[in-house]
């Protein structure tokens, strides 16, 4: 049975930063990312087609799977994406970035989110999030007070993760059914 | 003395206009307008809506209907993305998310929508009903 998916949605920003500053930020493995929650990709590679996690406390937990789905540097990053928290299926992130007078647009784009679903409210609340602090981290060197204390937040409650987001239940090439 | 102080800096502050100041002046030129208000209202309801069922909403010509779009485009509150032959347009909330924070913290977020939402729901009683007519707040009367 089909079930519906939601039109994409699409979230942008004007970073004041040179393009390849903001591509080298998006695509960083080696360390955590505060613009994606403090979690790192984990990927034998950022090349098309490598799968991807995205891990954090320690690599001890996995918030997101996926795989790269297309990489064109520094304009285009396609991935599939699923939220190990939740049980909906397997939809696409894409990040573009754009040279503007002032900087670089960098657009989130999200597709294939099944309507209505927990991910998809989850997953709107989290771009604006993305992309509002990518802006702040790239122009301030950190993000913004709410997610500096959100950030905090996560940290103290590390201990209470759900065990269903234990890295050991998601070895990399492992998600979901695409919706 | 006071007064040449403030020319002064407000001079300086002129040239160190950022992009960001910049952008959001083209926010506010491209909401001071009934008609971009509106085409916003109906991306935002209707994510996807192809450039041509949006200008059919409205009795102008397909040229201004461009215009306008090129505007909101210009602004960040547009966004379209090409499917096949057709363009397809989507509504970016970060531009007013921005400027939402940038004059609100939660306390005052929270009471401000509380007073919107006693304004809707008033004036939802109180005025004669018209179909399809829309608050500025972006609910439709029904």
């Amino acid at each position: 049975m089909d079930k519906k998916t939601a039109e994409p949605a699409v979230y942008s920003v004007l970073i004041q930063a040179p393009i390849e500053r903001v591509w080298a930020e998006l695509i960083n493995t080696t360390s955590p990312r505060p613009f994606f929650w403090n979690s790192r990709w984990d990927t034998p590679a950022m090349a098309a087609g490598e799968p991807y996690r995205m891990v954090s406390n320690q690599d001890r937990t996995v918030a997101v799977v996926g795989q790269i789905l297309e990489l064109d540097p520094p304009h285009r990053l396609v991935t599939s994406f699923a939220l190990t928290s939740l049980d909906d299926p397997l939809s696409k992130v894409t990040y573009t970035l754009k040279e503007t007078a002032g900087g670089t647009e960098l657009c989130l784009i999200t597709e294939d989110v099944l309507a209505g679903s927990a991910s998809a409210r989850s997953m709107a609340d989290g771009s604006r999030f993305i992309v509002r602090n990518f802006k702040a981290y790239m122009e301030t060197g950190k993000v913004t007070l709410g997610a500096r204390l959100q950030l905090a937040l996560f940290s103290l409650m590390a201990p209470l993760t759900p065990r269903r987001m234990a890295a050991e239940r998601w070895p990399l090439g492992t998600w979901p059914k695409s919706g | 003395m006071t007064d040449t102080l403030l020319y002064v800096t407000f001079l300086l502050h002129m040239e160190t206009v950022s992009a960001d100041d910049e952008r959001t002046d083209a926010v506010f030129q491209a909401l001071a307008h009934a008609a971009r208000r509106r085409m916003l209202d109906i991306v935002s309801r209707h994510p996807g809506i192809s450039v041509g069922q949006l200008a059919a909403a409205f009795d102008v010509s397909r040229i201004a209907v461009m215009k306008h779009l090129g505007v909101l485009e210009h602004a960040g509150l547009l966004r379209s993305l090409k499917q096949g032959r057709q363009r397809k347009l989507y509504f970016n909330a970060v531009p007013i998310q921005a400027i939402h924070q940038r004059w609100t913290n939660s306390y005052s977020a929270y009471w401000s929508g509380q007073l919107l939402q006693i304004k809707d729901r008033a004036e939802a009683r109180t005025a004669p009903k018209h179909q399809g007519e829309q608050t500025d707040h972006g609910q439709e009367d029904s």
